[in-house]
């Protein structure tokens, strides 16, 4: 008897318990489903800004990248310029309507920039939320300088 | 026999969940690369141009442009036109002043709503923040200038377009 009984236990298979952690796994797909984004974004957005906050919904757009930090000036990840305390820009580095290696930092990423023939020219804009208006202005004038005149202003949504 | 029919009562029938967890596991570090958990998106905006073929100000007796012109204290609305005469035009300004709680973006929404239905053409607002006006105020101003909610809070509720057209500038 006691040799059947230990023949029987050993036939019996070992099962894990997986329906807790299944239960987990459609919860975290649900999430993750949710959050996905298909698109594909040529953006990476910079850490050392806050960005300013709105309801806008216009579909992304891809263009020269352009990150306005309280520090500096960075196009495709690249610091052009120095921008002194406060997110300011001195006079004296704004020359005739213009902030020079901000001009030359757009035309070089241009011309690295792969378009096709009747694609405009587009900056996309990540400013930090506390800068002066002035400053993110005379970076757009420095941009049209480089003949860029349409600008996306990236924004976090609500 | 005997002992085969007591198995076959003491075993339990489960789904095979194995194949499950491998779809399971392969499609979560796929969905966790594309995953956003950061959303953003953006305003279109250009400067202002003024050439033989294009202008931002309107040439229709249906549209008019509106200026904002943004300061620290202050809102002032205008409305700009090739076609309208100026006491048309100075009929549409208003003036917002700053409170203690900050700017009444509701009524600066609501009188650009009152010149939307009265010219509903037009859809160009020219913005022009002084220097120190923050950044964060000229882009929560654009969101009153794109679209005004009329019945708020109601089974009513709709949104009308005012004026998606963005054109930033700068006062001098």
């Amino acid at each position: 008897m006691k040799g059947l009984r230990a023949r029987f236990k050993s036939r019996k298979k070992l099962v894990l318990p997986l329906t807790s952690l299944l239960d987990m796994f459609t919860i975290i797909l649900v999430f993750l489903m949710v959050s996905f984004q298909a698109e594909d974004k040529d953006f990476v957005l910079h850490a050392g800004l806050s960005l300013p906050v709105s309801d806008a919904k216009s579909p992304f757009k891809t263009g020269v990248n352009l990150a306005l930090t309280q520090e500096a000036v960075l196009i495709e990840g690249k610091k052009v310029f120095k921008l002194e305390k406060g997110g300011e820009v001195k006079d004296e580095d704004f020359d005739g309507g213009r902030i020079e290696s901000v001009v030359q930092g757009i035309n070089q990423a241009w011309a690295q920039l792969k378009k096709e023939e009747d694609e405009e020219n587009i900056v996309v804009i990540q400013a930090d939320k506390g800068l002066p208006y002035r400053t993110i202005h005379l970076v757009m004038r420095s941009a049209a300088h480089a003949g860029v005149f349409r600008f996306r202003l990236v924004i976090e949504k609500e | 026999m005997e002992f085969s029919r007591f198995r076959a009562a003491r075993e339990e029938v489960g789904v095979n969940l194995i194949p499950v967890m491998n779809l399971f596991v392969t499609l979560i570090p796929f969905l966790l690369l594309a995953a956003a958990f950061y959303h953003v998106g953006v305003i279109p905006t250009s400067l202002p141009s003024q050439t033989d073929e294009t202008s931002d100000i309107a040439a229709d007796p249906k549209s008019v442009t509106i200026n904002l012109l943004i300061e620290p204290e202050l809102i002032q609305i205008s409305a700009s036109s090739a076609v309208l005469g100026e006491e048309a035009l100075a009929a549409l300004s208003a003036e917002l002043k700053k409170t203690p709680q900050g700017f009444d973006l509701d009524m600066l929404a609501k009188a650009l709503y009152e010149i939307k239905r009265r010219f509903d053409k037009s859809d160009t607002v020219i913005v022009l923040p002084t220097d120190r006006v923050p950044y964060q105020d000229v882009i929560q101003i654009l969101d009153r200038t794109r679209e005004y909610t009329l019945n708020p809070d109601t089974p009513q509720e709709k949104k009308v377009p005012l004026f998606p057209v963005v054109v930033l500038s700068r006062k001098v």
